[in-house]
C-alpha cells in the first residue's frame, strides 16, 4: 500500500545527505577541539552496552575464582605475605632516599615535588575495536580523569587516555601504531620517541642515528620531555639493535614491561607540574649578593 | 495510512543492540580478525524485509553509535553503512526475489562495498590497515549471513514485525 511518497523517494538525494552529514562530522571529530565534549557525551550515553557487555564476564570471572581450591589459595596467600614483607622493607628504604632527597634538594633551593596521586581502575571486559590497541576503564570524568592522563599496570606504563565520558574512559596502549611517547635511557641519558607497532609485545625506537650508544638489554624509562609524561616510569628494554648498511636511522625493538593484555586493573597517576618552571621564578626572586 | 506498530519497533531494535553488543564482545586475541560484521548483517536483512520501516537513518544512526562504541573518527561506519544502505534499499525489491545462490553473491558485494570502504576510510584518516588478516571478516560475515537471515526471520514471523 504505497502512497505517492513511499518512504523510498528521494532516496539518492537523502543518500548524499546523510553521506555530507557524515562527513561533516568525521571533519568535526578531527579537526574541532570542542567536539571531544560532544564524542564523550556521546560516550557516556552507550556506556551501558559496554556495561552489559562486561559485567557478565566479570561476574563470571568471579564466580570461577569462587570455586578454587583453599589448599591453592592457603599457598598464594603464604606466597604473597612473603612478597609483601619484602616490598614493605623496600618501602622503608624509599621513605628515607625520599627526605634525604628533599633535603638535598632543599640544599640547593629547589622545591621538592609533592607526592603523587594514584587511583585504580578496572578493564572493562570489551574490545574495543579490533583494528586498534585501545582499553576501556571504568572511572571517567567524575573521578577528575582527564584526556592525556598516564595509565599504569604494576610493571610499566601501559598508555594513556584518549577520551573520557562521565564515568568511563578510553585509553590508547603504547603498543598501538598511532602511539608515541618521549622515553630515555637508565643507563646513559640518552633520549628518543618510542611508537607502538600494532603487536602486543614490541615497540619501536624511531629516528635513532647510528652514532648514538643504545644497546641491547638498556632500560627505558618515561623522560619528562613535552611535559605530558612524569620521568621514570619503566617503558620496556631494548631487545633488538640492527644497524642497516647505508640506513640514517638504527631499527630498535624493544620489549614493554607492562603486561600488555594481561592486566586486569591499571593505576592511574596524577603527576605532578615539572620543577623547572619554579626554578626559574627563583631565580628571577633572587637578588645578587654584593 | 500505515500506523507504526511500537512493538515492532522495538524488535528491530532490539536485534540491532544485540548486533552491537557481539561487536564489542571480547574475543582472544587472534580470533579478533575472524568477527563478522554482526551490525552490518542485521542492518541488510532488515532493509531487505522491511524496506519501508527500516530506512537510511537507521543505517546512519547505528553506524554513528558503532563509531562511539570503538572510538572511531565519528561517522565512519555511519558514512559506510549508510552506502551500503542506499544499494540494499534500490535494489531491494528485485534482491528478494533471487534464487539463494544470486542473493548470496548479491549479499557478498555488499558485504565487499562495506569492507573496501572502510579500508579505504581509515587509509584516508590515517590509520592504514596493515594486517591482511582484516579481509578474513569478509568470508565470517558471508558464513554468518543465513544464520542471521534464518533467526531473524524466525523473530520476524514470531513477534509479527510488519
Amino acid at each position: 500500500m504505497k502512497t505517492i511518497f513511499s518512504k523510498n523517494s528521494f532516496l539518492g538525494l537523502r543518500t548524499i545527505g546523510l553521506i555530507f552529514l557524515a562527513i561533516l562530522l568525521m571533519v568535526c571529530d578531527r579537526y574541532v577541539p570542542v567536539f571531544s565534549a560532544v564524542k564523550s557525551a556521546l560516550l557516556s550515553i552507550v556506556a551501558p552496552i559496554q556495561y552489559v557487555v562486561s559485567k557478565p564476564i566479570t561476574v563470571l570471572d568471579s564466580v570461577i575464582s569462587n570455586i578454587e581450591s583453599n589448599r591453592r589459595l592457603l599457598k598464594e596467600n603464604e606466597e604473597l605475605r612473603a612478597q609483601q614483607l619484602f616490598l614493605q622493607t623496600r618501602v622503608q628504604k624509599l621513605l628515607m632516599l625520599e627526605q634525604e632527597n628533599s633535603k638535598l634538594r632543599g640544599l640547593v633551593n629547589f622545591i621538592s615535588p609533592r607526592q603523587e596521586r594514584f587511583l585504580i581502575a578496572q578493564l572493562l571486559a570489551i574490545n574495543v575495536d579490533d583494528l586498534s590497541q585501545k582499553i576501556v576503564l571504568d572511572k571517567g570524568r567524575q573521578d577528575e580523569i582527564y584526556i592525556g592522563q598516564p595509565v599504569l599496570d604494576a610493571y610499566g606504563l601501559i598508555g594513556q587516555v584518549i577520551l573520557t565520558s562521565f564515568n568511563t574512559s578510553v585509553v590508547l596502549m603504547l603498543t598501538d601504531s598511532k602511539s608515541a611517547i618521549p622515553v630515555q635511557v637508565v643507563r646513559n641519558g640518552v633520549r628518543s620517541i618510542v611508537v607502538g607497532t600494532g603487536s602486543a609485545s614490541s615497540l619501536e625506537l624511531i629516528h635513532v642515528q647510528e652514532t648514538v650508544d643504545i644497546k641491547r638489554g638498556d632500560i627505558l624509562v618515561t623522560s619528562s620531555l613535552g611535559g605530558r609524561f612524569p620521568d621514570g616510569y619503566p617503558i620496556g628494554i631494548v631487545t633488538k639493535v640492527e644497524r642497516g648498511a647505508g640506513e640514517h636511522f638504527m631499527k630498535i625493538l624493544v620489549t614493554p614491561s607492562a603486561h600488555i593484555n594481561q592486566t586486569r586493573q591499571v593505576l592511574l597517576t596524577w603527576p605532578v607540574k615539572t620543577v623547572a618552571n619554579k626554578v626559574k621564578l627563583d631565580h628571577k626572586d633572587k637578588q645578587p649578593k654584593k | 495510512m500505515t500506523f507504526s506498530h511500537p512493538r515492532s519497533n522495538w524488535i528491530i531494535v532490539a536485534t540491532l543492540l544485540l548486533s552491537l553488543v557481539l561487536m564489542i564482545l571480547p574475543l582472544p586475541s587472534g580470533v579478533g580478525w575472524f568477527r563478522p560484521q554482526w551490525v552490518l548483517l542485521v542492518l541488510i536483512y532488515w532493509f531487505l524485509a522491511l524496506p519501508n520501516r527500516v530506512d537510511l537513518f537507521v543505517a546512519w544512526s547505528s553506524g554513528l553509535v558503532l563509531d562511539v562504541l570503538q572510538n572511531n573518527a565519528l561517522g565512519e561506519h555511519a558514512l559506510v553503512f549508510t552506502v551500503v544502505a542506499y544499494f540494499v534499499l534500490r535494489f531491494q525489491t528485485r534482491i528478494n526475489f533471487f534464487p539463494f545462490w544470486q542473493k548470496t553473491a548479491v549479499i557478498l558485494g555488499f558485504i565487499l562495498l562495506n569492507t573496501i570502504l572502510q579500508f579505504w576510510l581509515e587509509r584516508m584518516l590515517g590509520n592504514p590497515v596493515i594486517s591482511g588478516w582484516y579481509w578474513l571478516s569478509v568470508v565470517s560475515t558471508l558464513l554468518f549471513w543465513p544464520w542471521v537471515e534464518i533467526l531473524l526471520y524466525h523473530w520476524q514471523r514470531r513477534f509479527n514485525v510488519r
